[in-house]
């Protein structure tokens, strides 16, 4: 069990957790004991705060100090998680473990008159000003959202449930709440329990880099999989990035790491991966010219439905009632007969990330058992991606059903991840150099040629056109250099991005 | 219109023009700007009178911003309910620009288009040198402060004193007054009118004043430069002041240049591109600034022996060419090194991958 409490100020969110933990009997964390241990470990927190809630943007410094800060709350929330059932309270604690499946997200709202009159009671401030204390805290909050995950605080459809504490009392809540955190849904299954130790072991390993003096200053993306640690990192890091194979053989859990530089990320999203396939070859040419990792990412069982439904038993925490989850899979974490075989046919997905490794192109890889909706909620929001590939999933459906559901995961990945999202048959024409490409390049170029030619040659006669006293001629020559001007860039900058495409310099 | 006609294109001059364009396109994709910071100046120390130069430059500008401004709106980095607010003065200060260039077209006897030069090259100085010194004190406080990036303040207090009426733009997530919103409009309008970067003003603005992000502030200002350009190449081709051999030209090279210098903010540090992006802007300055004691003999304002016009100018564009191919150079080595670097990755990893016997590795190192 794992509840994460989203508080704002003064509205009894902090009250609620600990009631809450105290009903269910477990562990109760708040965002300061956070802070706190990440102060110890060596994270500028207190910086990052500030430079977070002043009216100032970050360095690069503090955009560094963020993804250790990010890496170390992720892993601190990890591993007391898989030490028993957990809430956590505080302003992002529906966002810090987004792809762990069984999290039940919590808002905790009360009414602005309730807020003012408590800031009013406990620091003492008149009515207008504690209006203004707690807007000032609340846009700090939303700020502090949306820079580290871009994401709105208020929006509803974050959370699992959201609690107004003005008409009940916060025991009388916490004790209403307790029934739907007993839901299965929200109990730990083994799949859910092997993505909070890859996400453990990411954040110690990233926390490994932070701590060493040869990589203090660079920015690493890390993934781990089952011991299998994946760091990506700019090339302007690839000296700093000598050091990671020897600083991560020191961390418990890791059994491989692969090192890749990359100045971007590809996400690959496919139901069978074929390292044989036209989409593989692509995929590899386009990381190689963008110097991009490519992220694997597998969807397997798909249901069409948006719920996943499941028997609520007496006793959630029994096992047997479990059935499987939406979520990052763990290959042997499967209950049934059915769940091992599926677990032993990986679809590809180990061969084609070795591929990837080889190639210096491995971004990470996943597998998510569910619907859309569940492969959406485990992408991370906080990774950069430029590009989302979506090749062949749904592959239990019809044509018609597999081409609809397919687009709408592109559409559905779009909006939660802001980044250009194509299938993966589109990836050649939009992307890659071939005989089309070169045909429409020659041709813009010889567009170009005829236009420059028929200037330069009757030089004489355009300069005439342009300058020749008279409206009817001067409004001839502002429509020409209005119409040709733009149609010559729109065609010499055509030429020299398919150019440029050529010789791989994009 | 004996202005537009005196001037002739000679093989050095077309090749420097190309260059030009070059490394103004380098400068622009690197910087982010429009380059004519550059390319402006150094037309006119190739002898091309300042009107067409910057009538040249804004329909260079226009062509070019459409293009970007596309790529932009696909990334959604384009606000365009607030880059159509802004047009509406924007527009009202090109036509005020174009008027007074033009009107100070021979508006002395014999003093050629001495006044026009002069008024533009002192626009250019005093705006870039604030623009300079402003992202060189940037530079200096976020490394004292580690607190960086573009500040807060006059976008949070413009909003803390409501102006009404206020506008809402969702894209960006920002509410900003109405009056602000023209007289930004407006001064951007007229410094694209009268020396044809605009950017420089409106990025900020929209940054500094309006609060936006960088990337929409960028995405949005390309969207408002591909409609006041429109306007100012269609208000100065009106006037019969647009080159189009001069704006041909330049797109050979700097339509090349703008992928090097993109290439180049990939593989070089933000503070690096920030110190590298007000030096050249302030050498640019120091270049224009050296020329105005010329225009000023030519109006009878300063004496001195004419013979120094030619050492001036000398100075002027050695100072130009300095910031402009420094920089260039500077990225393109940056370029170079990691495309290298890139390749010798490359082929490290074909022999590697030559060396390992031909079986599928399933084992865990």
């Amino acid at each position: 069990m794992l509840i994460c409490v989203s508080r704002g100020s003064y509205s009894c969110g902090k009250a609620f957790a600990e009631s809450l933990a105290e009903k269910l009997g477990c562990l109760c964390i708040g965002r300061e004991e956070l802070l706190d241990r990440a102060t110890e470990a060596g994270v500028a927190a207190g910086k990052l705060e500030m430079a977070c809630l002043r009216p100032r943007g970050m360095t690069e410094r503090m955009i560094l100090e963020r993804e250790h800060f990010q890496a170390f709350s992720v892993a601190y929330l990890a591993r007391r998680a898989l030490d028993g059932p957990l809430v956590y309270h505080g302003r992002t604690g529906h966002l810090l473990l987004q792809n762990v499946p069984h999290v039940l997200r919590v808002r905790i709202v009360a009414d602005m008159e309730t807020r003012i009159r408590s800031v009013e009671q406990r620091l003492g401030l008149d009515r207008v000003k504690a209006r203004r204390y707690i807007e000032d805290v609340e846009d700090d909050r939303r700020r502090w959202v949306r820079t580290f995950y871009n994401l709105d605080w208020d929006a509803a459809a974050a959370y699992d449930v959201i609690l107004n504490c003005d008409h009940a009392s916060v025991s009388n809540l916490a004790a209403a709440f307790c029934k739907m955190a007993e839901l299965p849904e929200f109990q730990e299954t083994p799949a859910a329990r092997s993505t909070l130790e890859d996400l453990l072991l990411a954040g110690q390993c990233r926390m490994a880099l932070a701590k060493d003096d040869r990589t203090f200053n660079a920015s690493f993306q890390v993934r781990a999989e089952h011991g299998v640690v994946t760091v990506t990192y700019l090339p302007r890091h690839a000296e700093a990035a000598q050091g990671i194979p020897e600083i991560l053989q020191g961390v418990q859990g890791v059994t491989r790491v692969l090192p890749a530089m990359a100045a971007t990320r590809i996400l690959w999203v496919q139901e069978r991966f074929d390292i044989s396939s036209p989409t593989f070859t692509n995929l590899l040419d386009l990381a190689d010219r963008w110097e991009a990792a490519v992220e694997l990412m597998r969807l397997t069982s798909t249901d069409g439905s948006p719920i996943v439904e499941r028997a609520i038993s007496a006793d959630p925490l029994k096992p047997a009632e479990r059935a499987a989850t939406g979520g990052i899979e763990e290959d042997s974490a499967g209950d049934t007969a059915g769940d091992t075989q599926e677990s032993a046919d990986d679809g590809g997905l180990e061969q084609t990330f070795t591929e990837l490794a080889k190639q210096n192109r491995a971004g990470g890889r996943s597998t998510v058992r569910g619907n859309v909706r569940s492969l959406v909620d485990a992408v991370d929001t906080t990774t950069p991606y430029s590009l989302v590939v979506v090749g062949d999933a749904f592959l239990d459906k019809g044509k018609a059903a597999r081409v609809r559901m397919t687009r709408e995961l592109g559409n559905a990945l779009h909006e939660r991840l802001r980044v250009a999202v194509i299938q993966a048959d589109e990836m050649k024409e939009q992307y890659l150099f071939g005989p089309r490409q070169l045909l429409t390049m020659l041709v813009f170029f010889g567009i170009t040629a005829a236009i420059f030619l028929a200037v330069f040659t009757h030089q004489r006669q355009v300069l005439e056109m342009l300058a020749r006293p008279g409206t009817r001629w001067r409004v001839l020559s502002a429509v020409v250099v209005v119409l040709l001007v733009p149609f010559v860039a729109y065609s010499y900058g055509k030429a020299t991005h398919y150019l440029l495409k050529l010789i791989r310099m994009e | 219109m004996e202005v537009f006609n005196s001037y002739s294109l000679t093989l050095a001059t077309v090749l420097q023009v190309i260059l030009l364009g070059f490394v103004g396109g380098i400068l622009s994709g690197f910087i982010g700007s429009g380059g004519a910071f550059f390319m402006t100046p150094g037309m006119m120390n190739l002898g091309v009178p300042g009107v067409i130069a910057v009538g040249s430059n804004i329909t260079h500008k226009f062509g070019k911003a459409m293009v970007g401004s596309r790529r932009h709106g696909e990334m959604g980095n384009v606000d365009r309910k607030l880059g159509l607010f802004m047009l509406l003065t924007a527009a009202v200060g090109i036509r005020i620009a174009v008027w007074i260039n033009t009107s100070l077209l021979h508006v002395k006897k014999g003093a050629g288009d001495a006044a026009a030069d002069l008024y533009i090259s002192v626009v250019f100085v005093s705006i870039l040198s604030v623009v300079a010194l402003s992202m060189l004190r940037d530079i200096i406080n976020s490394a004292r402060t580690e607190g960086g990036g573009p500040s807060r303040r006059i976008s949070e207090f413009l909003g803390r004193m409501r102006l009404i009426p206020e506008v809402n733009f969702p894209v960006s997530d920002v509410r900003i007054s109405l009056w602000i919103l023209l007289l930004v409009g407006l001064l951007t309008g007229y410094l694209a009118g009268t020396i044809g970067v605009g950017g420089f003003v409106g990025v900020p603005a929209m940054i500094y004043v309006f609060g936006l992000p960088t990337p929409v502030a960028t995405g949005t200002e390309l969207f408002l430069a591909m409609f006041m350009g429109a306007f100012g190449a269609v208000n100065y081709a009106f006037e019969g002041m647009v080159d189009l051999r001069l704006t041909l030209l330049m797109y050979l090279g700097s339509l090349v240049g703008i992928h090097i210098g993109t290439y180049g903010t990939k593989v070089v540090k933000e503070v690096v591109i920030r110190l590298v992006t007000s030096v050249i802007i302030l050498l640019c300055v120091l270049s224009r600034g050296v020329a105005i004691p010329i225009y000023l003999r030519q109006l009878g304002w300063l004496g001195f022996d004419p013979a120094w016009d030619n050492y001036l100018n000398l100075a002027s564009k050695g100072l130009l060419m300095a910031s402009g191919s420094g920089g260039a150079l500077m990225i393109l080595v940056q370029v170079m090194r990691a495309y290298v670097r890139r390749r010798r990755v490359r082929a490290s990893l074909d022999l590697s991958m030559a060396a390992e016997p031909k079986q599928p590795a399933q084992g865990r190192t």
